[in-house]
């Protein structure tokens, strides 16, 4: 016999409404400011709690603690996934269509830290693919993202570079970084950050190379090329007129990558 | 030589003729020699006697 109130566990909840639960459990004194979620529907605060049931009461004005998110991260993930991700810094060199992606995604699994990069400022051309909004036109992507991060979980820590990455500055960018995710549109910008991590640092970096157009979406894989080489792509389709960047394609490429760096994490790779 | 698992008859050939070669640009790959990566610098007088194995990566650009 068991029931759960914010992801947390109890038996004593059994036969209680949501309302005594919520002071009982979480200290908290549910009114017209909280959200009332039982078993995936809207629920009212006198509503009894049964066996097995699943509530949620959320308070509307105040923030999402750190506690509250992480209860959630680990029961949705395990503790021991959650754990190992919270303690990640990961680089994302780039927040075009892959980085913008890939930063959410990371967001949403609770990376730790995450350092993220680029120089450019949001374009209409972007939002067909990129993760922005009409309301971050003519803004810095690192700011936007950050935003958008934060929108989803308030507590990864965000550092921003407005910087052109080359190998002069990689090193300091980035020295923090167990795992870089390249995500650069340049072939010679790819080439140059993969041959930097590779040949002077131990550390790992998740790469992209081809994912235009509409072709098979199978085609996009995963490599491992050595020890600390991870290249995502189809290898051969590339961004040109009349062969641009597509949102499917490339959310395919960017979750390959975000999902590689969880597997690099959790040592499946 | 073994270049990405095929087998070449290249031999007594620097790296830099070698991405000539297989038509491939310099700054947009990253080469391996037996399992070493080799500095771009060095493309130009590295030279490859035949019984190598080479990986070479050349990245295609978008993202």
């Amino acid at each position: 016999m068991e029931a759960f109130i914010n992801d947390i566990e109890s038996e004593e909840i059994i036969g209680m409404s949501i309302e005594q639960a919520a002071m009982s459990i979480c200290s908290r004194e549910v009114d017209k400011s909280y959200i009332l979620i039982k078993n995936g529907y809207t629920a009212h605060m006198h509503e009894l709690i049964k066996d097995g049931d699943r509530v949620y009461v959320l308070n509307k004005e105040e923030k999402i603690t750190e506690e509250e998110i992480n209860t959630f991260l680990k029961a949705r993930h395990s503790p021991k996934v959650h754990e190992s991700m919270s303690k990640s810094v990961v680089g994302i060199a780039g927040l075009g269509g892959l980085g913008s992606n890939i930063a959410m995604n990371l967001a949403r699994l609770g990376v730790g830290k995450m350092i993220i990069c680029d120089f450019d400022i949001v374009e209409p051309t972007n939002l067909n693919r990129q993760n922005y909004y009409i309301e971050h036109l003519g803004r810095m992507k690192t700011s936007a993202t950050e935003e958008i991060i934060h929108k989803i979980n308030p507590y990864v820590e965000i550092e921003k570079r407005e910087v052109y990455l080359d190998k002069e500055n990689f090193p300091e960018v980035f020295k923090e970084c167990s795992i870089v995710v390249e995500a650069f549109d340049k072939a010679e910008c790819k080439a140059e950050l993969v041959n930097w991590v590779l040949g002077d640092t131990d550390k790992y970096i998740v790469a992209a190379s081809g994912m235009a157009g509409y072709y098979d979406s199978n085609s996009i894989k995963t490599r491992k090329i050595g020890e600390r080489l991870f290249l995502i792509g189809d290898g051969v389709n590339e961004a040109k007129e009349f062969n641009g960047l597509m949102a499917p394609r490339v959310a395919i490429a960017a979750g390959h990558q975000a999902n590689c760096v969880v597997r690099i994490i959790m040592g499946e790779m | 030589m073994k270049v990405n698992g095929k087998i070449y008859d290249f031999n007594e050939i620097t790296v830099k003729d070698l991405l000539k070669e297989l038509k491939l640009e310099e700054g947009k790959v990253v080469v391996e020699v037996d399992m070493k990566i080799l500095n771009k610098d060095t493309f130009a007088t590295y030279m490859l006697h035949g019984k190598e194995e080479v990986e070479i990566v050349a990245f295609i650009g978008g993202g």
